[in-house]
């Protein structure tokens, strides 16, 4: 815990100072989490200050302050569902309203102005993004709290509220799905598809 | 052979995994982060309060449109023949009878007639 007890129950009586110190304590990891949930830097301070909103109305329905991060943890996942919903939609339109040489274009103009390492961490946010695109979104984010946030199967047990081998099968077959996905891409570029 | 191939690609995705968590570092903080959050959290109060006070006042004119009508159905006499349920069908025909009986109080009289084709009347 970030915190201490105390100030997570000062917090659900209303104490605005005490909220106030909770979301400075846990906006660094929040962030880094919806980072890694997302994808899309642009967006994760939209998205944490959506998390922190719903925590302020949803904070007297905690029952015990023990549950505040677990609670935290499922705020966060529901808010980056509702993203990544709305995301997907828009991605659809985006991507295809863009001629491979606007594309091209997009990315020399970009090399001018970001170093190496920004683009290949780009790269590598489209690829992963691309390759979690294979399963739901419900599925993607589950995959992505086990093995990118490297959450405990008895911490998703707890965010989740689920049995631990309902959430074992679920993530079994969303890797199988991404590793398809990723031997599929693998391929596409040996045989110089995807290049 | 397949089964090294799957391994090997199991270990590669493990580690576009753990790339992608280095690429997905926490943004730097805007200044107006906290200050942006309060004002929402005022906005979801302020219209939830409005809420709160239109949703109030339907429900108090809605319970004081309810007294009113339970006062005025208190307030309303019964309606007549009450105990018409006690009644039998035969009273209840008879009271409807009531009416034929008291009309026709008077001896029928059987008036002289003319019988103009005869040429003679009739009594």
């Amino acid at each position: 815990m970030l915190v201490e007890f105390e100030l997570i129950k000062k917090a659900q009586d209303g104490d605005a100072a005490a909220f106030n110190q909770v979301v400075v304590a846990y906006r660094r990891k929040t962030l880094g989490t919806i980072a890694r949930l997302i994808g899309r830097p642009e967006d994760v301070e939209d998205v944490a200050q959506e998390v922190f909103l719903r925590l302020y109305f949803s904070l007297d329905q905690l029952r015990s302050p023990e549950g505040f991060e677990a609670w935290l943890y499922r705020l966060t996942v529901n808010a980056a569902y509702d993203h990544l919903r709305k995301h997907r939609r828009r991605a659809e339109t985006r991507v295809a309203d863009l001629s491979e040489q606007q594309m091209t274009m997009a990315d020399a103009a970009a090399s001018t102005t970001v170093d190496r390492d920004e683009i290949r961490k780009r790269q590598v946010r489209e690829t992963v993004d691309e390759l979690l695109s294979s399963v739901s979104t419900e599925d993607r984010v589950l995959l992505t709290l086990k093995e990118v946030e490297g959450l405990s199967l008895k911490d998703l047990e707890k965010v989740y509220g689920a049995n631990e081998n309902a959430l074992k099968v679920r993530l079994f077959r969303a890797r199988q799905r991404v590793l398809k996905a990723f031997q599929g891409s693998e391929k596409g570029i040996k045989t110089g598809v995807g290049s | 052979m397949q089964y090294e191939d799957i391994s090997s690609s199991n270990e590669r995705l493990d580690r576009l995994f753990l790339e992608y968590r280095d690429a997905c570092d926490a943004p730097e903080l805007s200044a107006n982060f906290m200050p942006a959050l309060w004002q929402k959290i005022e906005a979801r109060q302020s219209s939830s309060w409005i809420f709160k006070k239109v949703s109030g006042w339907f429900v108090a004119v809605s319970a004081a449109a309810s007294a009113v009508l339970a006062i005025a159905l208190l307030s309303t006499p019964a309606v007549s023949g009450g105990n018409s349920y006690a009644n039998t069908y035969v009273d209840a025909l008879a009271a409807d009878h009531v009416a034929e009986y008291t009309l026709y109080t008077e001896p029928v009289h059987v008036d002289k007639v003319a019988d103009y084709s005869a040429g003679r009347i009739i009594e």
